[in-house]
């Protein structure tokens, strides 16, 4: 308790150099927090689709070897997947890159979803409206994303330029490949993926991939189905996600940056703790000398920069949030409150943890002795 | 001495200590043999040249370091057999200290500088507050509870730092040049407090000086050169006269 008082006095008779050391670290924390929020918004934009179905098994076929929009699985492997014991339900997607545009509006990219109408195969939420409903062509849920968030329930959409459909519902957080999406019926999937792939067969059916709700670890249902169908590719919703193209390196990448801005923030808080320390080194020595543990010091220390390092990261996250609120739409950052949590946290322990090692060894090895004047040797 | 001028219980003495530094392959005797004795209500001057290895016995008194030879017994503790942490907990509960430079915490009020000592020993900050306060009165800084170091006077705060010093009832007193930065009337004032604190309580102190004014407060004047007591404890030692004479 002695080192936090002494902690929390400091800094209450240091406000200015407090802040400043605080805004300094949450410098380098925005840099940690904006590039962590924009592979979070990179990855989620890429993936929303597999995140919006209640599914944790995903089937393709072997060639397409987990990603979507290669598969061409027919709805023969759902009938034969729903007779296995570790499989509770399944439903089909297809997936097809196309353009909408809403009210006339200038075509924008998307992807149209078509879905079979079970419980995997849809979307879990909608935020307005409904999903279409089998045997109603002619309409669609669309991702809110859509014409920059202005599309409502009632507008007609047009697709490839060729197909109009009614909105009868909106999804959230849904996207694919940083594009929204537009979930379609059966028939009418069928029918906009024959006109935009002029070279598909056209069949009344979905093609595409296949999506499990297992009864099971879905690793071990994966891995069995895996293992009795060699044409099969089968792998977790987390699989899936990760064969999504782009994600993969985006993930490496850009966690290799947060990465190494962490590092260099944590060292940032290391350095300074060193400095606050030599600074302090013949008070440190004389409190030494006057009976105080090096724990008690170090306690001090410690709490200290737990307590910049959250300022820093009350600053940082104030200013993400202020950048992402104002960077254009394209720019996919996402402030979560588990990216701030996250980086807050992990960086929040790892910066006490680089400042008491850091102080540590100078503590420790203060000699109480050099506080009563020195004897020249 | 004590007020009735009869010795009281030992507090601490030095029996043959030396102690030896490495000064890369070389080797410096710092304090060569020293004996030494100092009672309760008794305060001790060690006096001497730079270099004559005044500060390294006030370590070894402090406990801040141990003897290569010899041994320093306060009380029952030996303190060359004591751990680094027992050491320290030693210091904090049974040894006061005035440094030359008061060493306050800047950014703690003089009370919670003071308080300090008794949050060290595990006191509870209410308390030690309120022991605070009481020594601070009677150290005449009732006005200046409240202010940070930096807002004191030099002599205010050899005064904040020796009420610290006396917080948890130390049984011994060690002051190291304590009014070097001082001018004269504040040197006296400093040094009449600390005098009357060692001599009291059955406490002994040592005080490290260059300076006869604070010397002529000492019951005992021991004179230390090239690391050994000139005249030892037990001998005729110098009057103050003497030493004021040089």
């Amino acid at each position: 308790m002695t080192g936090a008082r002494l902690a929390l006095a400091e800094l209450r008779a240091r406000p200015g150099r407090a802040t400043l050391t605080s805004v300094g670290l949450a410098l380098v924390l925005l840099l940690a927090l904006s590039v962590t929020a924009l592979a979070d918004g990179l990855v989620r934009g890429s993936t929303g689709v597999l995140r919006a179905l209640d599914a944790d098994v995903v089937v393709t076929d072997e060639a397409a070897n987990h990603q979507l929009l290669r598969s061409r699985l027919v709805g023969a492997e759902r009938t034969a997947l729903l007779m296995r014991p570790d499989v509770a339900t399944a439903g089909q997607i297809g997936l097809v890159p196309t353009s909408a545009s809403v009210g006339g509006g200038a075509p924008e990219r998307v992807t149209a979803v078509g879905f079979s109408p079970d419980a995997p195969a849809m979307p879990r939420d909608t935020v307005d409206g409904r999903l279409p409903r089998p045997g109603e062509p002619g309409s669609a849920a669309v991702d809110v994303a859509l014409a920059g968030g202005d599309v409502v329930v009632g507008d007609t959409l047009s697709l490839a330029g060729e197909r109009e459909v009614e909105v009868v519902g909106l999804v959230d957080d849904a996207s694919f490949l940083q594009q929204p999406t537009v979930w379609l019926g059966q028939h009418d999937w069928a029918r906009l993926r024959q006109a935009v792939q002029r070279d598909a067969d056209y069949a009344e059916q979905l093609v595409g991939a296949t999506v499990l709700q297992s009864t099971e670890h879905p690793e071990a249902v994966a891995t069995a189905i895996t293992e009795e169908h060699d044409e099969l590719a089968v792998t977790t919703r987390e699989g899936a996600v990760a064969a999504v193209p782009g994600v993969s390196a985006q993930q490496v990448t850009l966690g290799a940056v947060v990465a190494v801005t962490l590092a260099v923030a944590v060292g940032l808080a290391a350095l300074i703790g060193v400095l606050q320390v030599l600074e302090r080194r013949a008070l440190l020595t004389a409190l030494r000398a006057v009976g105080a543990p090096a724990r008690t010091l170090l306690a001090s220390v410690a709490v200290r920069g737990v307590l910049l390092w959250v300022g820093a990261l009350i600053v940082s996250t104030a200013a993400t949030v202020i950048l992402a609120a104002v960077a254009p739409p394209s720019v996919p950052m996402e402030v979560r409150p588990v990216i701030v949590a996250s980086v807050g946290g992990i960086s929040l322990v790892a910066a006490t943890l680089g400042v008491t090692a850091a102080a540590w060894p100078i503590l420790s090895r203060l000699d109480p002795q050099d506080a009563v004047a020195e004897e020249p040797l | 001495m004590s007020e009735t001028g009869v010795p009281g219980d030992l507090v601490i003495r030095a029996d043959r200590v030396t102690k030896v530094y490495e000064d890369g392959e070389r080797q410096v005797t710092a304090v060569d043999g020293v004996d030494l004795s100092v009672h309760a209500g008794e305060l001790v001057a060690l006096v001497g040249p730079s270099g004559s290895g005044k500060s390294t016995l006030l370590a070894l008194l402090g406990a801040l370091t141990v003897p290569t030879r010899g041994a320093v017994r306060l009380g029952d503790w030996d303190l060359g057999t004591l751990s680094e942490a027992s050491r320290t907990r030693l210091r904090a509960r049974h040894i006061g200290f005035v440094f030359q430079a008061a060493n306050l915490v800047p950014y703690l009020t003089a009370r919670d500088n003071v308080a300090l000592a008794g949050e060290l020993v595990g006191a509870s900050r209410r308390a030690s507050r309120r022991e605070a306060e009481g020594l601070l009165v009677e150290m005449g800084l009732a006005d200046r509870l409240g202010h940070l170091p930096g807002a004191l006077s030099g002599g205010e705060r050899q005064r904040v730092a020796l009420a610290r010093a006396l917080l948890v009832g130390p049984r011994l007193l060690l002051a190291d040049e304590p009014t070097a930065s001082l001018d004269s009337d504040r040197a006296e004032q400093v040094m009449g407090l600390l005098a009357g604190a060692a001599r009291a309580e059955g406490r002994a102190g040592v005080v490290v000086t260059h300076d006869p004014a604070v010397a002529a407060w000492a019951d005992r004047v021991l004179w230390l050169h090239d690391s050994r007591l000139v005249v030892p404890d037990g001998g005729e030692e110098r009057t103050v006269g003497e030493f004021s004479r040089g």
